[in-house]
């Protein structure tokens, strides 16, 4: 019975310890999910007859200033990430490479928003529905991943 | 945090308050029969958990009672059965989430000291749990400050379930005649939780908040069936 008494307060000790150990540690939460989602877009390598344009300028329409600049004359730029609506399900992007030249891409989306948790809170996702653009400069685009969310992953292709 | 930290400290020293009874009375018996055989069927015990009622009084966010059925084989294995109702209802950054369910584990658990004829033991177990639940979230509205305009949140009804496994270690003392008491700990692994499209389930009754792992305490009141 000794035996036992002793076990008793180990186990009380114990919980006690690891409880609070548990508690303190419990407090952090992994809240790397959260933060706005972006569209990634990756300029793939040039078709034959075209080629990939030096510089780069994207602006997104219809924004809370009218058009904002979202990148601003990139040198060879390999990939631009730029912001979805919240509200409307079409976004739209001018790509523009020289005073002359110039895309539009107009990208269509379902905005799926997401509770995570009570510390991280409600994020925004999106779902790529389809994507028309002009040609000027831009052979054609792919849909390589649909699915926009903070992973940074790359969500469609640009061929020049 | 703090709150947290000093709750918790409160409800460490009103069980081992609670616990002295038990000291006393476990002073009384002692019976050592060594070579006991015991018969495959030795009883069936009954206990409600105190500890997840206890813990709200106490600060915690969420609240659960519980209830366990027991039998004991050979002294040695014991079946168990749990069944309990979890709940919350917080509120925070403007975000608040409520939910209450049954949730229910199935397991065993293995008396570390079978060879003595003492219905105090300690033991080690494990255990299987699921939840079958439905939550309301309301947050307010995401306000999208590049493109202008707001999106409101607010999902009722969402349902989900979920799976998860229990490790057990516990101790259980004979209070008085057919009473006993008990401590476990618990370490729980989430083996799956089912996401909806527009939200992940926050909290899961019998398992706690959702995370990969969690921590469990119980602190059971125990009755035996007077019938063998």
């Amino acid at each position: 019975m000794k035996h036992l008494l002793k076990f008793l307060f180990l186990g009380v000790f114990i919980c006690s310890a690891i409880g609070l150990i548990l508690t303190a540690c419990g407090e952090t939460t992994d809240c790397s999910l959260t933060g706005r989602p972006s569209l990634r877009f990756n300029f793939g390598d040039s078709t034959l007859n075209a080629k990939k344009p030096d510089t780069l300028t994207v602006v997104a329409l219809n924004t809370v200033v009218g058009d904002s600049v979202i990148l601003n004359k990139q040198v060879k730029a390999t990939y631009a990430t730029l912001p979805l609506s919240y509200v409307n399900s079409e976004t739209v992007f001018v790509f523009k490479y020289s005073k002359t030249l110039c895309d539009t891409i107009w990208v269509t989306h379902k905005n799926i928003e997401h509770f995570l948790s009570m510390n991280c809170g409600v994020v925004m996702y999106y779902k790529i529905e389809s994507i028309k653009h002009t040609k000027n400069a831009i052979d054609s685009v792919a849909i390589i991943n649909s699915g926009v969310d903070t992973n940074e992953k790359e969500n469609i292709r640009v061929f020049y | 945090m703090k709150k947290r930290i000093f709750a918790f400290f409160i409800n460490i020293a009103a069980l081992l308050v609670m616990s002295l009874p038990v000291l006393a009375q476990g002073q009384k018996k002692e019976i050592k029969l060594p070579e006991e055989v015991f018969p495959l069927y030795n009883g069936t015990f009954v206990g409600v958990d105190l500890y997840g009622v206890g813990s709200s009084v106490l600060g915690s966010k969420f609240q659960s009672s519980e209830v366990s059925v027991d039998v004991n084989l050979k002294n040695r294995f014991f079946p168990v059965l749990e069944l309990g109702y979890g709940k919350t209802d917080d509120e925070e950054n403007g975000i608040s989430y409520k939910s209450s369910a049954p949730y229910f584990r199935v397991g065993m658990n293995y008396n570390m000291m079978f060879k003595k004829k003492n219905m105090s033991h300690l033991y080690l177990g494990a255990r299987y749990g699921f939840s079958t639940l439905s939550y309301d979230v309301k947050g307010a509205a995401i306000k999208d400050d590049i493109y202008s305009g707001e999106v409101p949140f607010e999902y009722m009804g969402e349902k989900t379930n979920a799976h998860w496994m229990e490790l057990v270690f516990g101790i259980r003392a004979q209070v008085y005649k057919n009473f006993l008491m008990g401590w476990s700990m618990r370490y729980k692994v989430r083996l799956s939780v089912k996401e909806n499209i527009h939200s992940t389930p926050w909290y899961i009754p019998g398992f706690g908040e959702n995370k990969s792992t969690n921590f469990g305490v119980t602190y059971s009141l125990i009755y035996k069936l007077p019938f063998k």
